[in-house]
């Protein structure tokens, strides 16, 4: 029995050590095959791990925005779909051909050549809209894709087109604001690794360097967008009207400096700046250097009365409007004897001009418009932005004094005109534009005097003879307030040498013309078939005077003429001009009747009247709360039709 | 004796709180994973509602620009104010 028991202990123990034995193979295999992989092939399988399961994605921001100064929005990028092919995936050539065909309006044979390339990533259509792209994902193409791009878009259309510039197909600023900010607006690249799962999708299990912003930064523009469309449409009116090439124009706000409107004609649309010729893109009012003509005598008279050469009393012989200076002619439109020098400037004697000038000497002058910035950049963030064309005081003889004492033989843009009108306007002190509220620019702040405030304030009150008296620049007067302003007729430089029959029209107006609020300086290349800038720039740069008044609310109330009786004078001897009242003029040409709910009862009735409809009114208050003929009808012929409003 | 229980007993308690732990670890580790699925949809829906509201600000400014809003005054007969029609609330000299 014993005998039996130890066998049977001895048997099991071997069975023991077989297991044990065998278990310790297995573990010694295990260890040794994890040995393995972990010190002799870990550094390979962690690569490989890392590929299956990690993924690089980059992630580009997108571009900033441009804003005016109410925080309107002149420029935004916008996600947009872009359509591109896998060649080796189709697996229809023909049959993706016709449907992709259908849906981008791509010939088909196009398409098919693109599909047969043996390529692994063509670009087919970029930026497409959401309607196609929908198409698109619903046809399933195998081998066709869509990625997200983002794209510029101006939601102005056509308004300060030159001004904003635009930026190509990648987001890079080709034009304007757009170029000159790139660095600013243009969205930065983020790089980082994601986790993945087994079917691919993307795992964010912490930032894993996505806190970054790629976000491009915005700008804020001192324009406002109101204002800027009221002297785009001003402007185009003036240049179709007399059939001129082109041309720019500016509002300032002198309080600030800041540039309200800069417009340019013609213009185009920066979403579809493609359709336009590159010489539209051009932004004319800081890149186009012209002779400013009579607008630049201003300057002349603040020289002459600085350097105390002249007084605004002091006489000069106009010659009869023709005078002869070194074998050279200078004439003037009307013919004037001896005028006193704020009559010179008052009737723009060119002859007058010349004479102050001579006895004001190149060297005082010169100096006098290098200072308001004449032959210096603007410094606006504006590419290519020009000096002009001021030559070394040594190089004038006396001709180019006399002629650049009347605006002549010298180049300027509107933009350096407005910014020397600034100082004008602000006393003789020197006053930077501003094109852009954010970013600040870092331009130099100290205020540097030019001229005295009492030259400054004789120069003003020249120029509101212009305007206010029998000048040059009646045709900008505004009713109830007063302008100061100044037209300018520059002879255009021939390309052979000389002048040739071609002009440029120009006119200035500082309004209110003592303590000037705003500065509007326009001008209108080779106008025909009249050419002068009290007729052609004058009534556009009133319009613009007086709808920006009106923005502000600070249009003064129409000045009715009062009737004087003179001594002796019976009331039929006065004439009947004096006692009729300008009619108001009468523009409401809808077709259809608008909706008065909710208008002052006094607006309604006066666009009722000015339609020729006298309204019977129903109810007691002062706020229109129903109407008939309801809102959107057609206005009735019968003038006697029935026209109901009523108040509570 | 006792000290092979103690010694038992710690063993126990360390093998059970590593059991524990690592049950804790794994369940934290799929509730990761399914917030990180999560957040990815959330992400994409954000997204998708800012380009959208981007989409309809262009639009916004688009149906409120200068020129359209000249073009819906000049249909029904309203224009810039001129002179005469402009009303300044008593004690406002300068309304803006």
């Amino acid at each position: 029995m014993a005998k039996r028991k130890k066998e049977s202990l001895k048997a099991s123990r071997t069975k023991l050590l077989i297991v044990m034995v065998l278990f310790a193979l297995v573990w010694t295999g295990l260890l040794g095959r994890a040995a393995w992989l972990q010190l002799f092939k870990g550094a390979d399988l962690s690569r490989m791990v890392s590929r299956q399961h990690l993924a690089a994605e980059l992630e580009r921001g997108e571009r900033g925005s441009i804003y005016d100064r109410n925080g309107n929005l002149l420029a935004t990028s916008v996600e947009a779909s872009s359509v591109y092919i896998r060649p080796v995936k189709v697996k229809d050539v023909d049959g993706t051909a016709y449907k992709l065909s259908r849906i981008l309006g791509i010939s088909q044979a196009k398409l098919r050549k693109k599909l047969s390339r043996k390529s692994n990533f063509i670009w087919i259509k970029r930026q497409i809209n959401d309607r196609i792209s929908r198409k698109i994902e619903q046809a399933k193409l195998p081998g066709v894709y869509l990625t997200t791009e983002y794209v510029r878009l101006y939601p102005n259309n056509y308004l300060a087109g030159q001004m904003l510039g635009f930026s190509g197909i990648d987001g890079k600023g080709l034009e304007g604001l757009e170029k000159e900010f790139n660095d600013r607006l243009a969205g930065r690249k983020a790089q980082f690794v994601v986790q993945r799962d087994a079917s691919g999708r993307r795992l964010y299990l912490d930032a894993m360097g996505r806190e970054m912003d790629v976000r491009g930064k915005d700008i804020h523009l001192t324009i406002d967008s109101h204002l800027q469309s009221v002297t785009e449409n001003a402007l185009a009116d003036s240049v179709k009207k007399y059939n001129g090439k082109w041309g720019s124009a500016i509002v300032v706000e002198v309080a600030s400096g800041d540039v309200l409107a800069m417009a340019n004609y013609p213009s185009f649309n920066p979403n579809i700046f493609r359709t336009s010729s590159p010489n539209i893109w051009r932004n004319r009012a800081a890149l186009d250097v012209v002779e400013p003509g009579s607008t630049f005598k201003p300057f002349l008279m603040a020289a002459a009365l600085e350097h105390k050469v002249v007084t605004p009393e002091k006489l000069f012989d106009c010659e009869n409007g023709r005078w002869k200076i070194n074998g050279k002619y200078i004439k003037d439109t009307h013919k004037e004897g001896w005028l006193p020098v704020h009559k010179i400037l008052r009737y723009s004697s060119n002859i007058g001009s010349a004479k102050i000038g001579i006895e004001l000497g190149v060297q005082n002058y010169h100096k006098f418009i290098s200072d308001l910035g004449f032959g210096h950049k603007t410094g606006l963030p504006i590419p290519g932005d020009r000096k002009g064309l001021i030559r070394p005081a040594a190089k004038w003889n006396e001709i180019d004094l006399a002629a650049g004492s009347f605006g002549q033989g010298i180049g300027v843009t509107t933009v350096q005109m407005a910014k020397a009108y600034l100082a004008l306007a602000n006393k003789g002190v020197e006053k930077p534009l501003r094109l852009v509220q954010y970013p600040r620019s870092e331009q130099d702040e100290t205020p540097k005097r030019i001229f005295s405030a009492d030259v400054a304030e004789k120069v003003l009150s020249m120029m509101r003879e212009v305007v206010q008296d029998d000048g040059t620049g009646r045709k900008a007067r505004i009713s109830g307030t007063t302008v100061a302003g100044k037209t300018g007729t520059a002879q255009k430089a021939h390309s052979k040498g000389g002048y040739g029959a071609e002009y440029i029209a120009a006119f200035v107006a500082l309004v209110p013309g003592y303590n000037p609020d705003y500065i509007v300086y326009m001008m209108v290349d080779d106008p025909k078939p009249n050419h002068y800038g009290g007729t052609v720039v004058a009534p556009a740069v009133k319009k613009i005077m007086t709808d920006t008044l009106a923005y502000y609310g600070k249009l003064p109330e129409q000045r009715k003429p009062t009737p004087v009786m003179a001594a002796g004078e019976t009331l039929t001897a006065m004439p009947k001009k004096a006692l009729r009242a300008t009619p108001m003029q009468i523009t409401a040409s809808g077709e259809k009747v608008p909706d008065l709910k909710g208008m002052p009862i006094r607006r309604a009735i006066e666009i009722l009247v000015r339609k020729g409809f006298v309204p019977k009114l129903k109810g007691q208050g002062m706020t229109v709360t129903k109407q008939l003929p309801v809102a959107g009808d057609k206005w009735p012929e019968d003038k006697k039709a029935e026209m109901v409003l009523w108040v509570s | 004796m006792s000290d092979s229980k103690g010694i038992a007993m710690a063993l126990t308690l360390t093998m059970g709180s590593a059991l524990i732990l690592g049950l804790v670890s794994v369940w934290l580790n799929i509730e990761r994973v399914d917030k990180a699925y999560d957040l990815r949809r959330m992400e994409k829906r954000l997204d998708e509602q800012e380009a959208l509201a981007a989409k309809l600000e262009v639009e916004r400014n688009n149906l409120l620009s200068p020129i359209r809003l000249r073009e819906l005054a000049q249909k029904y007969g309203f224009g810039p104010a001129s002179q005469g029609q402009i009303r300044r609330p008593a004690g406002k000299t300068k309304p803006q």
